[in-house]
């Protein structure tokens, strides 16, 4: 598959992929019983699991319940069934994938403290390269998104993950360049603190990228054009940020 | 015969063979003594400049480095300015994009990415305030003069100082605005290429060639102002010698 320049607008109404699904969906009556029968699987495999305490109550309970109701081992029998023939496996496999996807989409770890040093020049050379690392991280981010965002196939859903995945990375930058602030302050030499703000500063004019699509996307006029162009940019004045953070090595006191 | 020849001659090449291991066998480790001679003076230079202080910026440096980012900037939003220009004429009938697009989105790319630095430094002046200035006058700490002239020389890059901020304070209202804009107008020729044959994008695109023309201005202005210190810190050096 290859990217296609020219390319359909970034949004589209969501009532048509719903129409087509709803057209594809009505193919016969068997459609139907095989929907009933996913039904079943489904509702099989949302019951929750019973503990040994509910086990327990269940068996004082059995006497009350209708024979239809004490259905635990023929709902095991379905497991079973639904481990053994690969379709079934094929769906329990797509379901556990969503699921867990949906639940690790958030797991973003924050950006641990960089190693104290013996002293604040040490502290503050750690800080400096784990800022340098992060940079960088943030700058193959905007590559990776780029690059991503070309394809005909990039959806919205895409876009936000893409979006939230991007300012998180740079949210843990300016963790991390905060370190190499604090320390720098610490050596209180103005060299040191007016670089802080240079860069600082810098951070802040790249992060107008995030407010131009975030505005271009809450107007709903955001187009894949305009995302691989401004993820360029991103790319870009990151490096053009990472040269300067090396660049004020002397001025931050730092010493390699 | 054949045979007694044959192993005098492995003889001769035995010897030669062992002559020539035990030339490379030396040359490795002299080789070796060398890299770890080198390896140990390296080392040391490393460890030494761990216990020095922190290099000391060169005198000026930082005037002469905002006024070559302001300069940057300029050339980068003049080439911004022409390529808009450009796009403002008519496209030839015909064509499905705007010949000119090419050259304005290299240009807007190349500015995105300039224009970063040159607006953190006009920032970092204009949040910074007097303390910017504690840089710039470590450069006049010196005992050969006399009190007064050291003072006059402070008041004078001190007045330096106030205008190269209050242009930057100049360029920052002026540059923010105009790459917003610029970003938006070229999103909207992402939408519909055909949008420069509107009335409306083209009173757009010529109000973004004024307000470019401003930032030219604005940035010149500066540059000036820096020039003005530059002249100001090498009085000074040149006083010092």
């Amino acid at each position: 598959m290859k990217p296609r320049r020219n390319m359909a607008p970034f949004h589209e109404p969501c009532g048509k992929s719903g129409k087509r699904k709803a057209e594809s969906g009505n193919t016969g009556a068997s459609s139907g019983t095989k929907a009933m029968c996913m039904q079943k699987q489904m509702e099989a495999l949302y019951e929750p699991t019973l503990s040994g305490s509910s086990r327990r109550k269940e068996a004082h309970s059995i006497l009350t319940r209708s024979s239809e109701k004490r259905s635990e081992p023929r709902d095991l029998g379905c497991y079973v069934r639904l481990m053994g023939s690969w379709p079934q496996c094929r769906l329990l496999v797509l379901l556990l994938f969503l699921v867990l996807s949906l639940d690790a989409w958030t797991q973003y770890p924050t950006p641990p403290p960089p190693m104290t040093g013996p002293t604040v020049g040490a502290s503050l050379r750690n800080a400096a390269t784990a800022t340098q690392t992060q940079a960088a991280l943030v700058r193959k981010a905007a590559y990776d998104w780029g690059r991503r965002a070309v394809w005909s196939t990039y959806q919205v859903q895409q876009f936000q993950n893409d979006f939230n995945n991007m300012q998180l990375q740079f949210q843990s930058l300016r963790t991390q360049f905060n370190w190499v602030a604090s320390y720098a302050a610490q050596t209180g030499r103005p060299q040191a603190s007016n670089a802080v703000a240079e860069l600082d500063a810098g951070l802040n004019v790249i992060a107008e990228l995030f407010t131009f699509l975030q505005g271009q996307f809450n107007a709903g006029t955001l187009d894949r054009n305009t995302i691989v162009r401004t993820c360029r940019a991103f790319e870009e004045a990151m490096r053009q940020w990472e040269r300067e953070l090396k660049k004020n090595d002397a001025r931050l006191s730092l010493i390699w | 015969m054949n045979h007694f020849d044959l192993k005098a001659h492995g003889l001769d090449v035995s010897q030669i063979h062992l002559r020539r291991c035990a030339a490379a066998a030396v040359l490795t480790l002299a080789g070796t003594l060398v890299c770890l001679a080198v390896g140990l003076l390296g080392g040391g230079c490393a460890s030494s400049s761990g216990t020095a202080s922190a290099p000391r910026p060169q005198a000026g440096r930082g005037v002469a480095e905002y006024r070559q980012l302001a300069s940057e900037a300029h050339r980068a939003v003049f080439i911004v300015v022409n390529s808009m220009e450009a796009l403002s004429h008519p496209a030839p009938s015909g064509s499905a994009v705007h010949p000119a697009l090419a050259g304005f989105d290299r240009a807007f790319l190349q500015l995105e990415v300039t224009s970063v630095t040159a607006r953190a430094r006009a920032e970092a002046i204009i949040a910074r305030g007097q303390a910017y200035f504690d840089e710039w006058k470590t450069q006049l700490s010196t005992n050969q003069f006399t009190a007064q002239a050291e003072q006059n020389r402070y008041a004078r890059l001190l007045d330096h100082f106030d205008r190269v901020r209050q242009r930057s304070g100049e360029v920052r209202a002026e540059f923010r605005p105009f790459m917003t804009e610029l970003r938006e107008f070229r999103a909207r020729m992402d939408r519909s290429p055909q949008v420069l044959d509107e009335e409306a994008a083209r009173k757009e695109l010529d109000g973004l060639i004024t307000k470019g023309r401003q930032v030219l201005q604005t940035l010149t202005s500066v540059l000036t102002a820096l020039h003005g210190a530059e002249a100001e810190l090498q009085k000074t050096e040149m006083a010092k010698q």
